[in-house]
């Protein structure tokens, strides 16, 4: 059996009244790659964000390695963990975003090395190895000086997945990463991104590109008012799809 | 006797020199005090609690609103009254000090705040603290925005300076009426001053554009 690396127990998330998740229930093993599809406001960035505890929320659990991250209960007690433990638990997950959210001030190198060095404590020349090293992975591999105003959305999004893997996490959340991207520049980033799961990385995905959700996950999950709809292999979701709501949705979408 | 210009200006140019070195100190001084009194009620203005946030406020509005001359001689004329004696010149640093603090503290406010939120989200997913997102990525964008403001600033506390004259400073602008009060050259020195002032404040903005091109965002 493949070691559980992320264990999400009935989260529950409102901002206010609004309740954005309402009881979601999600395993990820070593090497699984899960996609998560759904409409907009059905809170799939919402449950990415909890796992990156970028959001605070009011109840449930989310384990990683066994161990839970952002809050801890004593005596059935739950209390936020400290900073210093948030920034640490936080470590455990690699975030992409939709924006890409470059470092503009720093070179492609830097903004893999700033992490690397500030946070893990390498040294320079070692940090700057494994730079070199992820920028070659996605493609990259004389782009190191360039500055992110001088890449292509594609290629910043690359470098913002080499920035995020080069920190070795446990798990990578990949948040419509391609949404921003032009028609033409979506597929280089997939195709990282596909790479990756070959190579046995934990990824948890948040995605409007079907036919890639289609390709690369080993499960698919549909999230509609806060809660899994439904889930299941990409065969059964996108084929066999039961539910009404599934098929309106997957009607709507390009695949 | 015809008592030329150049005559004049010969025999008055260790006075000019002083002036000149005394406006430059005053405004150098007060600069570097403002920034980083204004670095601290920035921040304060950026990341500090209801309290600290409401009394940066305060001083930030309150400083803004006063114009230079009456900061100036209140704290030279009225601080005695509760035992604070300053020298004119303390007095004038102090007061342009306290007036740049205000402009660098609402300046870096908005630096800082201006800065995308994805920054310090992406700081944050790559596992840095807080200390280190501000020092490493909100800081230096914050700066590099700040940096055309900041001189700008500075030229006006360079401006500023003539009015520590009135407190009795011998800065340039007080140098130069004594110097026409005994030569009664009032049109050829008032323009002389105005050619100094003009000079080190287009030097400034030249060595900010400078730096400004130096650290540019690509």
């Amino acid at each position: 059996m493949a070691d559980r690396v992320l264990e999400i127990s009935n989260l529950h998330k409102a901002y206010g009244d609004h309740k954005v998740l309402n009881g979601v229930d999600l395993n990820l093993d070593g090497g699984d790659v899960i996609s998560i599809i759904g409409s907009s406001g059905s809170g799939k960035t919402t449950l990415l964000r909890c796992v990156n505890l970028l959001e605070e929320f009011q109840e449930g659990v989310i384990k990683i390695d066994g161990r839970e991250i952002g809050y801890s209960n004593s005596k059935g007690k739950r209390s936020k963990v400290n900073n210093k433990q948030v920034t640490k638990d936080r470590a455990l997950t690699g975030m992409v975003f939709q924006s890409f959210n470059l470092f503009p001030h720093l070179s492609a190198a830097e903004n893999i090395m700033l992490a690397l060095r500030k946070v893990q404590k390498k040294s320079k020349k070692e940090s700057a190895e494994i730079a070199q090293h992820w920028l070659e992975r996605v493609g990259l591999p004389d782009r190191g000086p360039s500055f992110p105003g001088q890449l292509s959305g594609g290629q910043q999004q690359r470098v913002a997945i080499a920035r995020a893997i080069a920190m070795n996490p446990k798990l990578m959340l990949f948040d419509e990463v391609t949404s921003a991207l032009d028609p033409e520049l979506i597929n280089e980033v997939l195709d990282v991104i596909k790479s990756l799961a070959v190579e046995g990385m934990t990824m948890l995905i948040v995605t409007h590109e079907m036919r890639f959700a289609y390709e690369v996950s080993k499960k698919v999950i549909f999230m509609n008012d806060g809660v899994i709809a439904e889930q299941g292999t990409p065969d059964e979701i996108f084929k066999n799809a039961s539910s009404e709501r599934l098929n309106a949705f997957l009607k709507n979408t390009r695949f | 006797m015809s008592t030329g210009f150049f005559n004049e200006l010969w025999v008055s140019k260790i006075l000019i020199l002083n002036g000149i070195y005394m406006c430059i100190l005053v405004s150098f001084i007060a600069i570097i005090i403002g920034t980083i009194i204004g670095v601290f009620v920035g921040l304060a203005l950026t990341y500090g609690n209801m309290l600290t946030r409401f009394l940066a406020r305060v001083y930030v509005d309150v400083i803004r609103g006063i114009p230079v001359l009456v900061l100036i001689l209140t704290i030279y004329f009225v601080l005695p009254a509760i035992q604070i004696n300053f020298t004119a010149l303390q007095a004038g640093i102090t007061s342009l000090a306290v007036f740049s603090s205000a402009q660098v503290a609402e300046m870096l406010r908005g630096g800082l705040q201006n800065i995308p939120k994805g920054q310090t989200e992406a700081a944050k997913a790559v596992g840095l603290g807080f200390f280190q997102t501000f020092v490493f990525v909100s800081l230096p964008q914050a700066l590099r925005q700040v940096l055309p403001t900041w001189v700008n600033t500075a030229v006006e506390t360079v401006k500023g300076s003539t009015l520590v004259s009135l407190v009795g400073v011998v800065e340039i602008t007080l140098v130069t009426q004594q110097i026409i009060g005994r030569n009664f050259l009032t049109m050829q020195f008032y323009a002389l001053a105005g050619l100094i002032y003009f000079i080190i404040c287009f030097s400034i903005e030249r060595g900010g554009k400078f730096v400004e091109k130096k650290v540019a965002i690509k």
